[in-house]
């Protein structure tokens, strides 16, 4: 709190966090780079 | 010539002479990795102790199994008893193939925490001599005799010849551990096919057993004779926006199997060599190397699944991209630790955990209505 010149007591604003979605990729799912077609290794038996 | 450093102890030898010989050359795919304990030098390769201790492992697994003492054990009763539950297994699953393909997935979903947005599956449980292996899947390296020797003088090269063995390795080492999950969801199989488990067991431990009493040369011979010994295969198609697990095979078990390879290549994927990637795995991706990290990984599988905590298991996913997008280098170093100082490598896979736990908490908390939960934070 601060004071006024008239000395009434007045709430401090305060700064409420903003969450802004992050823009980002959800970390706990897998994100594979999409290979080369000759290059994502070949079939296994 | 040099004696076989395979210790055995009172356990019968049936293991096929060339493979014995191969071990004790080290002129098998696996053989020499940079990385391998070489502390019981001279008398035994770090390769002869693993496939002693895989090999034990196996023999004690099929005498429990067909409750025979393992002194019994026998060649041809490995084979036959192969052969016989396979083609029980076969028939008593005909009939409810689509109900456990979709268990298989909704398992292997849970066992990897993969979502639908993460990758596809693409699954088919099929009749033997219905599966042909794709033709890009070749025996020996499709690789001209200069094109391997460019690799082999090339120390970079042959670092991520070693990184590429060893995540092929660890795809086969986790499949033969995984297919024995039916053991941990009997009851939901046994709903589907009743009774099946017991003879899941069977054909599975025969099968294992099968790969140290078969040499490469027959095996060679038994896949490129008829389509009928192909088990199942995986592949992967990454076409669309969402990468695809294409597997087939001729049982359940052999299909979680086949999953299980896809998803550790999958994860692979996000550590392919930046130089030569193809002739990287046109050098390494062979059937007959196939053979020996079916031999030889589920041992070193384990020993990496062993130091990751069960309650990270949610995030091994994570946990196995970030060492596989190691450079080859760094990736040999951490696999130096975990053959010699195991105890370092877990931490380095607690960092990693870490890290990935605070990723996913920044996400929740800038993403989520509901702020921080304390089981992202591992608490």
């Amino acid at each position: 709190m601060y004071f006024t010149e008239k000395n009434s007591p007045v709430e401090t604003p305060t700064e409420t966090p903003v969450k802004t979605p992050s823009p980002t990729k959800n970390p706990s799912k897998i994100d594979i780079p999409k290979p080369n077609e000759d290059e994502k290794g070949k079939p296994k038996a | 010539m040099r004696n076989s450093g395979l210790k055995l102890g009172d356990y019968p030898n049936l293991i096929a002479q060339s493979t014995i010989d191969k071990l004790s050359k080290r002129t098998h795919p696996l053989g020499k990795l940079p990385y391998y304990d070489q502390s019981t030098h001279p008398e035994s390769w770090r390769e002869e102790v693993i496939a002693s201790q895989r090999y034990k492992e196996l023999m004690d697994s099929y005498a429990n199994t067909f409750q025979i003492p393992k002194e019994m054990i026998n060649p041809m009763g490995v084979i036959m008893s192969a052969g016989s539950s396979m083609y029980s297994v076969i028939n008593m699953e005909n009939g409810k193939r689509s109900n456990l393909i979709e268990l298989a997935e909704k398992i292997m979903r849970f066992e990897w925490n993969l979502d639908h947005d993460e990758v596809i599956f693409d699954l088919e449980i099929m009749e033997p001599g219905e599966i042909k292996l794709p033709e890009e899947m070749t025996m020996e390296s499709p690789l001209s005799p200069d094109d391997k020797e460019e690799i082999e003088n090339d120390e970079d090269l042959m670092a991520e010849v070693v990184k590429r063995r060893t995540i092929n390795g660890f795809a086969q080492g986790a499949s033969l551990r995984a297919h024995y999950l039916f053991h941990l969801y009997a009851d939901e199989i046994e709903s589907i096919v009743p009774n099946i488990t017991p003879l899941y067991q069977k054909s599975l431990i025969a099968n294992d057993l099968f790969y140290y009493i078969i040499s490469d040369e027959m095996l060679k011979n038994q896949i490129e004779s008829s389509d009928s010994n192909n088990a199942g295969y995986v592949s992967l198609d990454f076409s669309g926006e969402i990468p695809k697990i294409i597997a087939k095979a001729i049982n359940f078990p052999i299909l979680i199997h086949e999953i299980t390879k896809g998803i550790i290549s999958l994860l692979s994927v996000a550590g392919l060599p930046k130089e030569m990637a193809k002739k990287i795995i046109d050098y390494t991706d062979t059937i007959i190397a196939e053979l020996w990290d079916i031999r030889l990984f589920p041992v070193l599988w384990s020993n990496l699944h062993s130091i990751i905590d069960p309650n990270d298991h949610d995030i091994k996913k994570l946990i196995l991209i970030e060492l596989f997008k190691k450079d080859a280098e760094d990736f040999i170093e951490f696999m130096s630790l975990l053959e010699h100082r195991p105890d370092y490598a877990k931490k380095e896979i607690d960092a990693i955990v870490k890290q990935k736990r605070y990723e996913i908490m920044e996400y929740n908390f800038m993403n989520d209505e509901d702020g921080i939960s304390l089981s992202d934070l591992g608490l």
